[in-house]
């Protein structure tokens, strides 16, 4: 709620001068485990890649990384990479198109993407991603394929430097079938009913490849860029205030 | 949004709203607080927001009784998402002392209905460990599989249990089966990583053995994607595959059998990098490996015939400089 709240802000323009960032770096810091993974709350909740995603992303626009131990997060991560090369929502299980976005972009965030793996090991995330594309992409092998994974692998394989890799004409094509031409917006499938998560995902994947009339997004922190900008503006002025 | 999810009642019974309900006199209903320019406001059903107004109230109040703890069946039963309607409940199970045995029943049920909520999964987690017994839980889980093989929840969960509790034993032959059922279950293809990785480790006889289940399940379906990942995985457990025995051979008999399957070529083209890797400049090898990437990029993988196209100029850069100069 944190991550949502704070792209929200961004999104309206807000800028973030009401936001109790201590707080927050506090809050973060009750919610890592041992195991460098994130809970979502402290009254209890499942941990695992998708609330270390979060609190990479609240760390990286409040501009204070002291909330996360890095070395335990990275751990984490490394341990979630599966025997395919899908990385995993906690150690052990079974790769994800999601869960290895969550990851691949925490890397970025953390700024740990380039030093994390081996050379081997990128080359088998890259093409773990790349197969996951059919016409377009599904989230584990032998899955059908679904609309949120044009974003959810496309990001990824952007953040990696290896999207220019997939066949934008089929993902292109894919996507578009499943818009709903009567109510709008886009389904995970075609001729199925169209939902705002992937609506908004549908989206960012046509984004991803430069459609016309979209703006372009932030692959890690799966915000536009116009909203980006408007990030960076506010942490310089939060620079020239502290110097 | 609607959020309306009616639950189905008996159609002798007739519902009586919290409001209306006599026993609930004495508590004042909290409604949510939507700030004073809502936008987007949720479309709850008029049930739904009676629930949740009552919710709100005990949980301000922080009542523990018997009724809040039946509330709170009802604020699930509507909305089994809702983390915090789970934790009061888990308060109210120990301050109330309620039977343990009995919600582990209650949980079944509603993950039943919802096998794909974190939460619903995360509640039984809670439960099997106050209990510190987890006898029901590979056969529950194993239920939910029955239903969608490849739930992510269940399979998170039934990881948990075996680690947790010691229950490798079987295992593998629940993986066997499943396997058996479906061999592009990629989920049971992970959990016999998982168990074996756990266990044994790929020690040189249980690598052996590992490789041929495979390879036998490879020549059911050479277009299975899973069992590939997985040979390729166990065989990266090792400093080096290409040297493996009989895997080469076994490769190229498919191979010449015209079997035309992207997962088999790719598999050739590692096994000629490993090659290339550990053995002196070897011509013929980096030769054999263009020409698989040709042919995947020009007709069996053509949808990744960028990357095949990449993956032939890397490996062209990496190992040709030798011979051309």
């Amino acid at each position: 709620m944190t991550y949502t709240g704070l792209c929200s802000l961004l999104i309206l323009g807000d800028d973030l001068s009401r936001v109790n960032k201590e707080a927050v770096v506090e809050g973060l810091k009750a919610l890592q485990l041992p195991s460098g993974s994130f809970q979502a709350t402290s009254d209890g909740s499942e941990n695992d890649m998708r609330f270390l995603y979060c609190a990479c992303c609240i760390s990286h626009i409040i501009e204070d990384w002291s909330g996360i131990d890095l070395e335990r997060a990275v751990r984490f991560v490394r341990r979630s990479l599966a025997h395919d090369f899908g990385i995993a929502e906690i150690p052990g299980g079974e790769g994800h198109g999601g869960t290895t976005f969550c990851a691949i972009a925490s890397l970025s965030l953390m700024g740990q993407l380039e030093t994390t793996f081996t050379e081997k090991e990128r080359e088998g995330i890259i093409r773990w991603c790349l197969y996951r594309q059919q016409s377009g992409f599904n989230g584990r092998p032998n899955k059908p394929v679904d609309t949120c994974y044009s974003f959810w692998l496309g990001a990824t394989l952007k953040l990696l430097g290896a999207y220019e890799f997939i066949d934008f004409q089929y993902n292109r094509n894919f996507i578009l079938s499943t818009q709903d031409s009567k109510l709008g917006g886009f389904a995970k499938w075609p001729e199925y009913h169209p939902d705002a998560l992937h609506a908004y995902l549908g989206l960012c994947g046509l984004s991803l490849m430069g459609e016309e009339g979209i703006l372009p997004i932030h692959p890690a922190l799966n915000v536009s860029q116009r909203v980006t900008k408007h990030l960076d503006k506010i942490q310089t002025q939060w620079k020239d205030g502290k110097t | 949004m609607a959020a309306d999810d009616d639950v189905e009642s008996s159609s002798e019974e007739i519902y009586v709203f919290f409001k209306d309900r006599p026993e609930w006199k004495d508590v004042v209903p909290v409604q949510q607080d939507d700030g004073p320019h809502a936008v987007v406001r949720i479309a709850y059903s008029e049930r739904f927001q009676d629930v949740y107004d009552y919710f709100r109230a005990v949980l301000k109040s922080n009542e523990m009784s018997e009724r809040a703890f039946e509330l709170t069946t009802e604020a699930t039963e509507l909305n089994p998402a809702n983390y915090t309607v789970w934790h009061y409940r888990r308060e109210l199970l120990k301050a109330l002392n309620k039977d343990l045995a009995a919600e582990l029943e209650y949980i079944s049920e509603v993950i039943q209905d919802h096998p794909k909520n974190y939460q619903v999964w995360h509640h039984r987690r809670v439960l099997v460990e106050w209990m510190n017994n987890a006898d029901k839980e590979l056969d529950f889980t194993s239920l939910i599989l029955r239903l969608d093989a490849k739930n992510y929840h269940a399979w998170s969960h039934r990881q948990w249990v075996i680690q947790t509790f010691n229950f490798w034993d079987g295992e593998l032959e629940f993986v066997d089966n499943l396997l058996d059922e479906d061999l592009r279950n990629n989920s049971a293809w992970n959990q016999r990583y998982f168990v074996i990785s756990n266990t044994t480790e790929f020690d040189d006889a249980t690598l052996a053995h590992e490789v041929t289940y495979t390879k036998g399940f490879i020549q059911k379906a050479p277009n299975n994607e899973s069992s590939w990942n997985y040979l390729k995985g166990i065989l990266s457990t090792k400093d080096k595959m290409y040297d493996f025995p009989g895997l080469e051979e076994f490769c190229q008999m498919m191979y010449n059998k015209n079997i035309k399957s992207p997962y088999l070529l790719a598999f050739m083209i590692d096994l000629c990098e490993d090659k290339l890797e550990s053995a002196e400049s070897d011509a013929a090898t980096l030769t054999k490996a263009t020409e698989l990437c040709n042919l995947l990029a020009e007709t069996i993988d053509p949808i990744r015939r960028k990357y095949w196209n990449y993956f032939k100029r890397k490996l062209t850069m990496r190992f040709g400089q030798e011979q051309t100069g």
